[in-house]
């Protein structure tokens, strides 16, 4: 299966956020979609920036909790930024033309439960969540028995 | 038993080993580490098994240090800054001035005493290195009794910062009394400082751009440590404030790399306990039973003069900056601990000209009252937080998972 008939048969939920979104904002959509796990920042050309993760996003708003904190993290605790300058600029994406084997492959190498797929004009296009995937496999694993394929 | 090896790994297992004792007993492992190098002094059990203070415990220590600006550098953003508000920046800044204008006049009144010729710039290094805090105690604090409200607050962000205005203020001082006179001294202060944030500004960028292209995790460890060991040599070959120089690559490393400065700091933050354990044992060995004998009135002169500056200072720091009541009145006593930085520069103090004959002196002062500081510093943070209601649970016993 390509990419691109994936994200139209399985519509992903809002991942992407502007750059100067504010924490409880950030953490609001994460509680609306108990899926998500990325949130990406994207610019106004619709451009990835970087992404936020759900870990880390928790990791700033318990940092209380945690015992042992470095200068950048008391200093975060005590001046939380938006998500331009909470966000990784890390990050890998998916094409849209790819398939989706290739893609599993590198969400599963480099845990990403939201992978973003680009177009191209490198603008988001959509993504892909791995909630889905599973999902899809436990369902298309059933009917395998009729000669169907998740990946083909 | 003349090994190094063998001397090395034996300090660094009594320092893990007593640190985890303190930790358990409620004590800072800082101190600790302290204690194990202070016991392996040369005047102490380091005669016993042979070891001696050679010239690559200064080498070592200096690339601790360096290594440490390199992080605190990191740590800052200016949005940050921005965002803290002046109540944070005022306290910070009145405890600063407050620690060194008391430290300053009560050693140099003391040293005035002694009839000593060279009182005013040792009092004045004092004054400095009075300055920085230690923000691991107070975070154990904070973090055992879950305290929260503005007192809290403020105290985190002026912990986090006051290290920086310590490297920041030793270095202008070594800059202008290294000068012939008052007025060459400034311009070379201009120039050893300016040079200094240029080529940490500079190296930075380099690093910024050439960790960008290296995906592999493996290999930012060894690029960020030659970046920070090529500041460091660059700078001295220069004459240019080496720990400056550190501090301002960390800054523009993190401003150049933006949201990927995580990936280039990450791996040296995993090494920060190791650095600290080697760098805190190796400052105790330069402990001298004898120097610290001679000089009791000056550990007690810092310690009383360093706790009032510091009380003092952020109170009117804090009230000048519209802080609240409580804030006002209990924020310098949460940032009287001392340690790591303090001791940092004192060792660095004592490689320069101008100290080569006092640098001894001053190393075993700040030894001495680092220990007091450590002991006391967290009380005086729970009293602080406790009389300001910020303190939500009751613990039985403080442990310092933090250093």
């Amino acid at each position: 299966m390509k990419v691109s008939d994936w994200i139209v048969q399985y519509p992903s939920p809002p991942v992407t956020v502007a750059p100067k979104t504010p924490m409880p904002e950030i953490a609001k959509r994460f509680l609306s979609y108990p899926k998500l796990r990325d949130l990406y920042v994207i610019s106004s050309e619709g451009i990835i920036l970087g992404h936020v993760r759900h870990r880390r996003l928790a990791q700033i708003m318990l940092a209380e909790h945690l015992p042992i904190q470095n200068r950048s993290q008391i200093l975060e605790r005590i001046s939380i930024g938006p998500a331009n300058e909470i966000m990784e600029g890390d990050f890998v994406t998916a094409r849209l033309n790819e398939e989706l084997d290739n893609v599993l492959n590198r969400m599963l190498e480099y845990q990403v439960e939201d992978m973003p797929v680009l177009n191209e004009e490198n603008k988001f296009a959509g993504s892909i969540n791995l909630t889905d995937v599973l999902g899809a496999t436990l369902e298309i694993g059933i009917e395998s028995l009729n000669g169907h394929s998740l990946t083909h | 038993m003349h090994s190094d090896f063998l001397i090395i790994g034996l300090l660094l297992g009594c320092g893990l080993f007593i640190g985890r004792v303190a930790s358990y007993f409620g004590f800072p492992r800082v101190a600790a580490y302290l204690l194990v190098g202070m016991a392996f002094s040369p005047g102490l059990l380091g005669d016993l098994i042979g070891f001696r203070v050679g010239d690559w415990i200064d080498q070592l220590t200096t690339g601790a240090l360096g290594i440490i600006a390199f992080l605190i550098g990191g740590s800052i953003t200016i949005k940050q800054l921005r965002r803290m508000g002046k109540v944070i920046l005022g306290g910070t800044a009145g405890e600063s001035l407050g620690a060194w204008l008391f430290v300053s006049i009560t050693i140099g009144l003391l040293l005035a005493d002694r009839g000593m010729e060279q009182a005013l710039p040792v009092a004045l290094a004092f004054g400095v290195l009075a300055i920085s805090t230690a923000p691991a105690a107070t975070l154990a604090i904070i973090h055992q009794y879950r305290t929260k409200g503005p007192l809290t607050n403020t105290l985190l962000g002026a912990v986090a910062l006051d290290d920086a205005i310590g490297i920041m203020s030793y270095c202008l001082l070594i800059a202008i009394i290294s000068g012939d006179s008052l007025s060459t001294g400034i311009f070379e202060a201009l120039i050893e400082i300016g040079g200094a944030v240029i080529l940490g500004a500079a190296i930075g960028w380099l690093l910024s751009v050439i960790g960008g292209t290296i995906g592999e995790s493996g290999l930012r460890l060894p690029l960020v440590l030659t970046a920070v060991f090529l500041t460091l040599g660059a700078a001295e070959a220069l004459n240019l404030s080496i720990l400056l120089a550190a501090m301002s690559l960390g800054f523009f490393t993190h401003y150049f790399s933006r949201s990927t400065a995580n990936r280039l700091f990450k791996p040296l933050l995993e090494l920060e306990e190791t650095i600290l354990l080697l760098f805190f044992i190796l400052a105790g060995i330069h402990f001298d039973s004898g120097v610290f004998q001679q000089n009791l009135a000056l550990i007690v002169g810092y310690f009383l003069a360093r706790f009032a500056g510091v009380v003092v200072g952020a109170t009117v720091g804090a009230k000048l900056s519209s802080a609240p009541e409580t804030v006002t009145r209990w924020l310098g006593y949460g940032m009287t601990p001392q340690a790591g930085v303090a001791i940092g520069l004192a060792l660095a103090l004592s490689h320069q000209d101008l100290y080569l004959e006092t640098g001894e002196m001053i190393l075993n002062v700040i030894l001495g009252t680092t220990l007091l500081f450590e002991l006391m510093g967290p009380l005086a943070a729970y009293f602080a937080l406790k009389q300001a209601n910020e303190i939500n649970i009751k613990r039985k016993r403080i442990r310092h998972e933090s250093v």
